[in-house]
């Protein structure tokens, strides 16, 4: 039985002569080579002056003993302490503590209050000043707005004024009957305009014509 | 009966060495810490046995870090043994409770050595290109 146990764990054993390599996720596989363009890169370290060696390791060794003697005080201390506060609460002055150590927490208090006092005092002056400086701002815009909007309504009003009332209308289309526009125009090979007769006579190039060309109908060639 | 440990972790007051640390509170991109007294071998953010104070490494308003430390619960576990880690004891040694760490020499001094370096480096370029300029053409 036992010789059957041994051969088992033979077989499950790792042996030597197997290659074991695992093959790091996420990494470089070991059998494979460093990269080409990193193998003659020297990575330049950061310089360190000779001494600084020497100056840690004192500052350590001058660390260790303070902190040693710091620890080994206070162990002593604590020691007392307890001692003490043994013998203290067999006499029963916890009372006494308790005193004392709430007077001492309102005197902090009394500290910590008068500061914090000061320092809202200061908060709410800068508050102040903050709103004040925010109000000024408000009142100067509506005044500005005020003033844009009544430019805007003087602007409106001088539009209206040539409007045709109800009044002036029978006179209005008197005045329209009695002037005639002819729109009619004719052009020829040359380029040559010809107006309607009630306007003019003369023909005229389409380069002279200083009509509006962005509002009229008709395509002209662009000006030689 | 003495009462429960602050964390509640009063299974492992008891066992083991202990160490004063910094476990890691607060929530995504505001840091904070509490200073607690464990265990050495648990969890950085287990219950402690004992919280002995706090750090907010975050400057508030009036730019400062504030540490809260009771004193003398931390003087009492010095005397009972406990050891302080790097951090704290960089912070402690600040705060002056106890012997300022080496580190914060040997951090002070790289400082100002690589910013002496920096400087060097920069008046040396300024130095060349000035002197590229003055040199006359020939021609």
């Amino acid at each position: 039985m036992n010789a059957i146990r041994t051969q088992t764990c033979a077989l499950l054993r790792v042996n030597s002569s197997v290659l074991v390599c695992s093959v790091r996720y996420a990494r470089k596989p070991r059998w494979v080579p460093m990269a080409k363009s990193k193998m003659y890169k020297i990575k330049e370290m950061p310089y360190r002056p000779v001494l600084e060696g020497e100056e840690i390791q004192r500052l350590q060794n001058n660390y260790r003993i303070y902190s040693g003697s710091l620890v080994a005080f206070q162990e002593k201390i604590s020691e007392e302490e307890s001692a003490r506060s043994l013998t203290a609460t067999n006499e029963g002055s916890e009372e006494h503590e308790w005193g004392r150590i709430l007077a001492e927490t309102e005197r902090d208090n009394a500290i910590v209050k008068e500061i914090r006092e000061k320092q809202l005092v200061e908060e709410w002056r800068q508050i102040e000043a903050d709103i004040l400086k925010e109000k000024t701002l408000l009142e100067d815009k509506a005044l500005q707005d005020m003033k844009i909007t009544e430019e805007k309504l003087h602007h409106q009003l001088n539009k209206l004024k040539d409007i045709i009332t109800e009044d002036k209308l029978d006179e209005a289309i008197a005045k329209a009957l009695s002037v005639q526009t002819d729109y009619n125009f004719a052009i020829d090979k040359d380029d040559r305009v010809y107006l309607g007769r009630k306007n003019s006579d003369k023909p005229q190039d389409i380069a002279n014509v200083t009509t509006d060309l962005s509002t009229s109908r008709i395509q002209y060639p662009p000006p030689v | 009966m003495p009462l429960p440990a602050v964390g509640g972790a009063a299974l492992l007051a008891d066992k083991g060495p202990k160490i004063i640390r910094l476990a890691l509170h607060g929530h995504a991109n505001r840091p904070f810490f509490h200073i607690v007294l464990t265990n050495c071998k648990v969890k950085r953010d287990d219950l402690p046995v004992e919280q002995l104070g706090t750090y907010d490494p975050m400057p508030n308003l009036e730019n400062q870090k504030l540490l809260s430390l009771n004193v003398e619960r931390t003087r009492y576990w010095m005397g009972q043994g406990a050891i302080f880690s790097t951090p704290i004891a960089k912070l402690l040694g600040q705060v002056g409770f106890l012997d300022i760490h080496p580190q914060t020499y040997i951090d002070a001094w790289r400082t100002r050595f690589d910013d002496a370096r920096i400087e060097a480096e920069t008046k040396k370029a300024t130095e060349s290109t000035t002197n590229v300029e003055t040199v006359p053409a020939t021609s």
